[in-house]
């Protein structure tokens, strides 16, 4: 979380009063448009010759890895918080290390540039989505 | 008064999506089609007002599939509504 959102207060435009309604496409796309923004990063050219299109494309593609790891974020929170229950982790009992893993990897796909990390982000927002699925299916 | 708020999830999309940072007036009276932020429970919530009458004021949200709004919590009491937004910046 950056110092803007540390510093403003939250105000809660999603189903924080249960509506029972929860998917993990948007999860899912997120991550993938993280390991999207990257692989289009390696192959920019221009960038160490200093073309300002080149840079101005790079500062683009970053941002919108940012803006895109921090929505996987949210929305894992988002399942955890409001989606599984305790009785969940009957059934998976690695749950909240799962999401707690999942939500750094988010933070590990900002602060890097990396193909392997963000995979890894898509692994296991692959994973979470399965297990969401599996409960969905018990519910 | 001013209140300034970050957006937290889907329910006010396309117009306020997720961090998005809104800016709102206290004192400023709602009207049908103004975004507010209302106070529920413990936590406050944003929505537009669609209709106030003697019941209340009923808010939905912009994007009703990812919504949880006055069709589930019913009018919401006047004194909940906390602010009015005036504008929005989006990140």
């Amino acid at each position: 979380m950056n110092m803007i959102d540390r510093l403003i207060k939250p105000v809660y435009a999603h189903c924080d009063v249960p509506c029972g309604i929860y998917e993990t496409d948007t999860m899912r796309h997120a991550a993938d448009t993280c390991l999207r923004m990257i692989e289009k990063m390696e192959v920019l050219e221009g960038v160490s010759d200093g073309a300002s299109d080149a840079h101005n494309n790079f500062i683009r593609m970053v941002m919108t890895k940012e803006k895109h790891a921090q929505l996987c974020k949210d929305q894992i929170y988002v399942l955890w918080s409001d989606f599984f229950k305790p009785d969940h982790l009957e059934n998976f009992p690695d749950l909240h290390e799962r999401l707690w893993h999942a939500a750094k990897q988010c933070s590990k796909v900002k602060q890097t540039v990396s193909k392997e990390e963000a995979q890894k982000l898509v692994d296991m927002v692959h994973e979470v989505a399965h297990i969401f699925e599996g409960a969905q299916a018990k519910a | 008064m001013l209140m300034i708020r970050r957006i937290v999830g889907q329910s006010m999309q396309p117009a306020l999506p997720p961090g998005a940072i809104v800016l709102g007036l206290r004192w400023l009276r709602p009207r049908p089609g103004n975004i507010v932020v209302a106070r529920v429970g413990d936590r406050e919530i944003i929505k537009r007002v669609v209709e106030m009458g003697e019941r209340g004021v009923y808010v939905l949200g912009d994007n009703a599939a990812h919504s949880t709004d006055s069709r589930s919590f019913g009018w919401l009491p006047s004194a909940s509504i906390k602010s009015v937004i005036i504008g929005s910046f989006i990140r």
